[in-house]
C-alpha cells in the first residue's frame, strides 16, 4: 500500500503542487475578501472538493498511466485505495492550509475561532466527501471528459430550469426552488447547535459517502479497460 | 516440459471484432513470436494476457497460475513492453525508475544502471524529451532489471533502428540460455522472428491459423510457383492462398516435399518465409 | 568442434548439424567422452533455434554417436569398434555411390573408373 500511494504521489506531484499553488492564491485572496466565516468555509470546501479529483484524475487520463500502473504486480483495488487515501491526504493538508493561511495572513478578517471548531471541520468534511464522493467514481467512469459534459450538461440544465421558469411564473419557478432548497440545506447545516448528535452524524455521513464512493469506484476501476 | 503461457479458448468482443477460440502455449524456455497483420488480434491477445482488458470466456495461466485469481504473483514476473510506453511526462528516467523498483522483489539495481548505460539513456532525462525509440528503450531497460521469468513484449522493434534491434535480439538469445526464461512478443517486422523465436504463432482475424516450431514451419512450407496455367491451385498438396499474375501462379503449401514430388519439374520450388505465409494466407486470392 | 549452418542449404538445419557431427565423430577430430555444447549454448553460437539443437542432438543419441546425461550435458559416445568402423565404411560408400552413378551417367567404363581410384589413392598417400 505505502509503495502504491508513494508511486501516486510521485507521479501526481506536479499536479498537487500547481492545485497547491491555486489553492494558495484562492485562500489568500478569500481570506482578505470575505468576512463571514460561513462563507468562507463554504466556497473552500466547495472548492477542495472540486479541485482535488479533477487534478489528480485529470493526469491520469492525460497520460493513460493507467495501463502502466495496471500492468504493475498489484491488484486494481490497491490502486483505488491509493488514490482515496492520496486525495485525503491531500484535502486534509489543504485544509491545515486554508486555516493557516487565515491564522498568518496579515490582511485576514476571519477570526480563526469561527473555522477551527469541530462543527465546521466537520461539516466543510461532509460537503468535500459529498463532492467528492460523487467525481471520483464519475471520472473513473467517464474519464475527464465525462466531468467535462457532466459540467455542461448542469449547465445545460440550468438553463432549462431557468427557461422553464419563466413560462411557469414567480411562483412554481423551479430553479429558483432548486437553489432555495440548497440555500435552505447549507443554512440549516451551519445554524443547527452543535451538539454531540449533529456533530456525529455529519461524521458518519462523511465517511459513509466515502465508503459507498470507494466501492463503486472499485467496481468501475476493475472493469475499465485499458 | 512445463508452460509459461497457456491460453485456452480465449474470447474477447469487441464492436466488429471478435477474437475467437484463441489456444496455444509457450513453453517455459523458448520464445515465441505473435504475427499476424494490423488488427488480427496480438495487441488484444497480449492485453489479455495482462488483463488490461476483460475477456468474454477462456482460461489464461502463467506459470501455471490463472492470471486474474493470481494477478498480482503473475504480474510480478513479468517484464513487459507496450507498442507505446506511457509514464508520466514530466518525471525523470530514474524517478520513474524509483517509483516502480520497489513493487519488484527481483529488481536489479546494478542490472538497470548497466541496461541504461547500454542504450544511452540519461538518468535525469525527463520522459517528456524522449524520441520514441528512446522510450522503447527506456520501457525494455525497465523489462528487464525485475529478472522477469517472462519478457512480454508487444512490437518491442517497431520504429527502432536496425542496429538496436538486432542488439535486441541478441540480448533475447542470451536470456533465453537460462532455460527457465520465456519471451513472447508480437512483431510485424518478420525478419526478426525468423532470426530469433523458436516458436511461432500466427493470428488472422481474431483466430489462430497456426502456432508451430519455426524452424519446421520452414521446412515444411514453401511456395510453389509455375508458369502459364497448368496447374491449378487445387492440384497442390497442402495448398494455402495463392496469387495469379497474367504470367504465373504463385501458391503456398504447407507441405512442400509432396508438393515436389507430386508436380516435378512442371513447377519451381521456394522456400517459404514468414512474410509469404503472412501474406498468402491473409491477403492471398483464394484459400483452401 | 567446428559447425556452420546455412539457411540456403536445401537441407533442413538439424540434419546439417547431425551430418558435421557425425563425421566429425567418425573421422575422430571429436573423441569418445568428448564434452559438447549444450543445446542452448550451441544455439546461441549458431544463432539457431533451441528446438533444433535438441532435435540434432536427439538424432544423434538415438543413432548411438552422443550419450546425453541429465544434468551434466552431452558428451561423445564411447564408439563400439565394430560400429565405427561400418559408419565409416558407410562414409566412405556413400561418396563411392556417387561417384559410380556419376561415372555411369557420363559414360565412363569400370575399368577407367577402377584405374582413376587407383592413381588417386597412390597419390594421397
Amino acid at each position: 500500500m505505502i509503495k502504491v500511494l508513494r508511486m501516486e504521489f510521485v507521479f501526481n506531484r506536479r499536479q498537487l503542487a500547481i492545485t497547491m499553488a491555486i489553492f494558495s492564491i484562492y485562500f489568500g485572496w478569500m481570506a482578505n475578501r470575505i468576512p463571514s466565516p460561513r462563507a468562507f468555509l463554504v466556497l473552500t470546501s466547495l472548492m477542495i472538493g472540486l479541485a482535488i479529483p479533477f487534478g489528480i484524475l485529470g493526469r491520469e487520463d492525460k497520460f493513460k498511466t493507467a495501463s502502466l500502473v495496471c500492468s504493475l504486480p498489484l491488484r486494481r483495488s490497491s490502486v483505488v485505495l491509493a488514490k482515496y487515501a492520496m486525495s485525503w491526504i491531500t484535502i486534509g493538508l489543504a485544509l491545515i492550509y486554508a486555516i493557516v493561511l487565515t491564522a498568518v495572513l496579515p490582511f485576514a478578517r476571519i477570526p480563526l475561532g469561527e473555522i477551527l471548531n469541530p462543527k465546521s471541520l466537520l461539516i466543510s468534511l461532509a460537503m468535500i466527501s459529498l463532492l467528492f464522493s460523487f467525481i471520483l467514481p464519475f471520472t473513473t467512469r467517464f474519464g475527464l471528459i465525462g466531468i467535462i459534459i457532466f459540467l455542461v450538461s448542469t449547465q445545460v440544465l440550468g438553463i432549462l430550469l431557468l427557461v422553464l421558469g419563466q413560462i411557469l411564473g414567480p411562483a412554481l419557478n423551479p430553479l429558483r426552488m432548486v437553489i432555495g432548497t440548497a440555500e435552505n440545506g447549507i443554512r440549516f447545516v451551519l445554524d443547527h447547535p452543535s451538539t454531540s448528535g449533529f456533530l456525529l452524524t455529519l461524521a458518519a455521513s462523511a465517511v459513509v459517502l466515502n465508503a459507498v464512493s470507494f466501492f463503486i469506484t472499485r467496481v468501475l476501476y476493475a472493469r475499465k479497460e485499458m | 516440459m512445463s508452460n509459461a503461457i497457456e491460453i485456452q479458448g480465449l474470447r474477447k468482443e469487441y464492436h466488429g471484432f471478435t477474437l475467437e477460440d484463441v489456444s496455444f502455449r509457450v513453453p517455459q524456455g523458448y520464445i515465441m513470436g505473435l504475427i499476424g497483420p494490423n488488427g488480427a488480434g496480438k495487441t488484444t491477445v497480449i492485453k489479455l494476457i495482462m488483463n488490461l482488458i476483460r475477456r468474454q470466456a477462456g482460461e489464461i495461466k502463467v506459470f501455471g497460475l490463472d492470471n486474474l485469481r493470481y494477478e498480482p504473483e503473475v504480474k510480478a514476473r513479468i517484464g513487459f513492453v507496450y507498442d507505446t510506453p506511457r509514464y508520466p511526462e514530466d518525471l525523470r528516467l530514474k524517478e520513474i525508475a524509483a517509483a516502480i523498483a520497489p513493487f519488484y522483489e527481483g529488481w536489479d539495481r546494478s542490472r538497470f544502471t548497466a541496461l541504461m548505460e547500454e542504450f544511452e539513456l540519461p538518468f535525469k532525462a525527463t520522459f517528456k524529451k524522449l524520441s520514441h525509440g528512446m522510450r522503447m528503450k527506456f520501457s525494455l531497460a525497465v523489462a528487464l532489471s525485475h529478472n522477469a521469468d517472462l519478457i512480454l513484449m508487444d512490437e518491442p522493434t517497431a520504429g527502432l533502428d536496425p542496429n538496436f534491434r538486432f542488439e535486441l535480439i541478441e540480448k533475447l538469445r542470451s536470456i533465453i540460455q537460462n532455460e527457465k526464461k520465456s519471451v513472447l512478443f508480437s512483431s510485424h517486422i518478420t525478419t526478426d522472428l525468423e532470426r530469433i523465436a523458436d516458436y511461432i504463432t500466427f493470428i488472422h482475424r481474431g483466430r489462430i491459423v497456426f502456432s508451430a516450431a519455426k524452424d519446421e514451419l520452414l521446412e515444411t512450407w514453401g511456395v510453389v510457383k509455375s508458369a502459364g496455367d497448368g496447374i491449378r491451385p487445387a492440384d497442390i498438396p497442402g495448398f494455402r492462398g495463392y496469387r495469379r499474375t497474367d504470367y504465373n501462379l504463385e501458391a503456398l503449401t504447407s507441405d512442400i516435399a509432396t508438393a515436389r514430388r507430386n508436380l516435378g519439374p512442371a513447377a519451381v520450388y521456394d522456400k517459404a518465409t514468414l512474410e509469404d505465409i503472412m501474406f498468402f494466407i491473409s491477403k492471398g486470392t483464394g484459400h483452401d | 568442434m567446428k559447425i556452420i549452418v546455412s539457411n540456403s542449404s536445401p537441407d533442413p538445419i538439424y540434419e546439417q548439424i547431425t551430418r558435421q557431427i557425425k563425421a566429425q565423430i567418425i573421422n575422430g577430430e571429436l573423441r569418445e567422452a568428448n564434452p559438447l555444447p549444450s543445446i542452448r549454448k550451441l544455439a546461441q553460437d549458431l544463432q539457431i533455434s533451441v528446438i533444433t539443437t535438441k532435435r540434432a542432438y536427439e538424432e544423434l543419441e538415438k543413432e548411438g554417436f552422443i550419450d546425453t546425461v541429465e544434468g551434466k550435458g552431452s558428451f561423445v559416445a564411447m564408439q563400439n569398434k565394430e560400429l565405427l568402423r561400418e559408419k565409416k565404411m558407410k562414409l566412405v560408400e556413400d561418396k563411392m555411390t556417387e561417384a559410380v552413378e556419376q561415372a555411369k551417367f557420363l559414360g565412363i567404363s569400370f575399368a577407367e573408373l577402377r584405374e582413376m581410384l587407383t592413381l588417386l589413392y597412390k597419390e594421397k598417400d
